[in-house]
């Protein structure tokens, strides 16, 4: 950083650094950048947040390869036992540690950077963070270790290791306190004055996102404490009906926390790539308090086929109230594109209906990467999902690959992209390092989006013709019935694994230019290159 | 007084900056209409016969 | 962006910013219209598939 940066003292006039929120002195810096005021504290913690979930994103796209290299018929590569095992491995370090590293970083960095506040607790901080590295890396060992093939969700009678669970328990008290330690600092930014009027829009989708979290991790406990007490034989039984209702309040409650946390950094790069500006703040906050109000009850559409809840509290959650917050989403898909295509337009780029489309940045990964993310989700995650969600269709397409075909369009080409987009800004920001292998980050955001597209497309068109999710054998060779499917299949299997193992190497092309940016990138000595 | 000269604040924006009535709500909602709605039907239902 | 335009002002002066009420975005109007229609399609050969499968006597 040049004079600008106040951990110099005295580097800030005196008139500036009063504009610069409630930070005590020499504890942030102004970026040359993006001018917002940096606390040093949470971008230590945004820092080892997101070098965490980056390992985990890493650990799960490996078993995502081969899980991928197993599902494609012609090359069955794992057996059985470790066809299961990676299943596991590959649900909570994707949907859940990935993630929630990654999302722990961006609470922080909206709480403090755009409301110009300092962190409320850094021990808490700390606090939040231990438990949640060593629950995630207890998670790991015993996974790893053979004691959990029960699958990510874990449903009872299944019974693994104790520390799986208590693995579980510890990672979600860590996010909370996280969580906690966002809305308190938003809290000491309005008790302070840090900021005039509302809060930013983005912030609004980290607080909206906050909230989903607090709602999701307390289904966590309970279920998760009560499993397991039962693993330790404190308690002789959990009802399995009971444990499926209350673990999906955790298992999709926390996809929506994504759904927040992505539409907010949707915002963001837009904002970052083209300076878009919000189109009409009251619309788009709107939008965000639908999410808070009835996204959450779509976890619902799991227990579509369970005969234990009634017509009536399926549909009411389903479908009437989950079309609020598909409304919400709808409204979002509108308006960062419309936000997009106003700012372009301004720039000159008026030609035809498109012209702005094809004016855009598309060789700045950040931009690429989150287009991409947003049309990935609109298109191949909400349509399906939408349809997916109907009770009456979801019989026909309950645990097949159809499923998976729908939620790695949302999770992977839309939140994971959109996280990855982040990072191309993340790192020379936060770090403040630069990106060496500028091509391959170009690159990355296509190969990665197209493995996807095709993989998500293999498992739907798979999954139509009744190949159930998380199998190891499509055939069911030795079962007493024979299964035999139309062997169009196995082409539709075929393209799943093609497309799988592309993501794959979209996803190296992400980890590795990231890695050596961090630990051997050059130093962003003032403002950073522009992509 | 400088206050009374600013426009009204609309009920929906000091809603929408209420972020502690927010979490009440993000948390009360789900709670009552999926999971203690789910778990009193689930409580109720008999025990099934055999055929 | 402008050059004299950082990011982090436009997030700060954002409650300045109400919005732009009638702005001009044709071409996203025209992606939502392809969305909308790609959803009618799609979920219209969900029902058909449905019904096919599931005959109502």
């Amino acid at each position: 950083m040049t004079t600008l940066d106040p951990t110099v003292e005295g580097a800030l006039p005196e008139t500036e650094a009063a504009g610069r929120g409630n930070h005590p002195p020499g504890t942030f810096r102004v970026c040359a950048t993006t001018g917002l005021t940096v606390d040093l504290a949470a971008e230590k913690f945004i820092k080892i947040n997101a070098v965490f979930a980056v390992v985990f994103l890493l650990l799960g796209g490996i078993a995502a390869l081969l899980l991928a290299l197993t599902r494609w018929s012609a090359v069955h590569l794992l057996n059985a036992e470790w066809y299961y095992r990676m299943t596991t491995f590959h649900g909570l370090n994707m949907l859940i540690l990935w993630i929630l590293f990654m999302e722990i970083g961006i609470l922080y960095f909206a709480a403090t950077a755009l409301l110009k506040s300092r962190l409320a607790s850094v021990k808490a901080g700390w606090a939040g963070f231990a438990c949640m590295a060593v629950g995630a890396i207890m998670l790991d060992a015993v996974i790893l270790a053979g004691k959990a093939d029960v699958m990510m969700t874990s449903y009872v009678p299944l019974r693994a290791h104790p520390t799986f669970y208590l693995a579980i328990i510890l990672v979600a008290v860590g996010t909370l306190i996280g969580v906690i330690n966002f809305l308190a600092t938003v809290y000491i930014a309005k008790r302070d004055k840090t900021y005039s009027g509302s809060v930013p829009l983005v912030v609004f989708g980290a607080i909206t996102a906050a909230i989903i979290a607090v709602s999701t991790l307390l289904h966590g406990a309970g279920i998760m404490i009560p499993t397991f007490l039962w693993s330790i034989d404190v308690i002789d039984h959990v009802d399995p009906a009971a444990y499926r209702l209350v673990w999906w309040g955790l298992g999709h409650q926390s996809q929506q926390v994504n759904v927040a946390a992505m539409v907010s950094v949707w915002y963001l790069l837009g904002t970052l790539t083209v300076g878009a500006k919000v189109l009409n703040q009251g619309v788009s906050r709107t939008a965000f308090l639908l999410y808070i109000l009835f996204i959450n009850l779509a976890s619902a559409h799991h227990l579509l086929v369970d005969p234990g809840v009634s017509a009536g509290w399926k549909i009411w959650n389903t479908s009437y109230a989950m079309y609020l917050a598909v409304l919400a989403s709808m409204i979002h898909g509108y308006t960062v594109p419309a936000a997009v295509e106003v700012a372009l337009r301004k720039q000159g780029h008026t030609k035809g209906l498109f012209g702005w489309l094809g004016a855009a940045p598309w060789k700045n990964p950040g931009f690429s990467g989150f287009f991409l993310s947003l049309l990935i989700f609109g298109f191949i995650g909400g349509i399906t999902g939408v349809t997916l969600g109907t009770e009456q269709i979801n019989i026909i397409a309950h645990n097949t690959l159809r499923i998976p075909g729908h939620f790695h369009a949302t999770v992977v080409g839309g939140t994971s992209l959109a996280f990855m987009a982040l990072a191309y800004y993340v790192v020379p920001l936060i770090f403040r390092r630069e990106f060496p292998l500028r091509w391959m980050c170009r690159a990355q955001p296509y190969v990665f989006a197209a493995g996807i597209v095709l993989m998500s497309l293999g498992m739907s068109f798979a999954g139509s013709y009744g190949v159930s999710r998380r199998s190891w054998d499509v055939e069911a060779s030795g079962a007493l019935h024979p299964v035999s499917y139309d062997p169009s299949v196995h082409v539709w299997l075929g393209v799943l694994g093609i497309g799988g193992s592309l993501a794959f190497v979209g996803l190296l092309m992400f980890v590795v230019p990231t890695v050596l940016a961090v630990f051997f990138g050059k130093r962003v000595e003032a403002k950073m290159p522009a992509w | 007084m400088s206050e009374s000269n600013d426009p009204p604040v609309h009920w929906l924006e000091r809603m929408l900056d209420n972020t502690w009535l927010l979490l009440a709500l993000g948390v009360l909602i789900p709670a009552i209409s999926y999971t203690l709605w789910g778990l009193l039907e689930l409580a109720n239902l008999k025990a099934a016969t055999l055929p | 962006m402008t050059k004299e335009e950082k990011s982090g002002d436009l997030i700060e002066k954002e409650s300045e910013h109400r919005g732009d009420g009638l702005h001009h975005a044709p071409g996203t109007f025209t992606l939502t219209l392809i969305l909308l229609v790609s959803f009618v399609v799609y979920y219209f050969a969900n029902w058909k598939a449905l019904a096919d499968v599931w005959h109502v006597r």
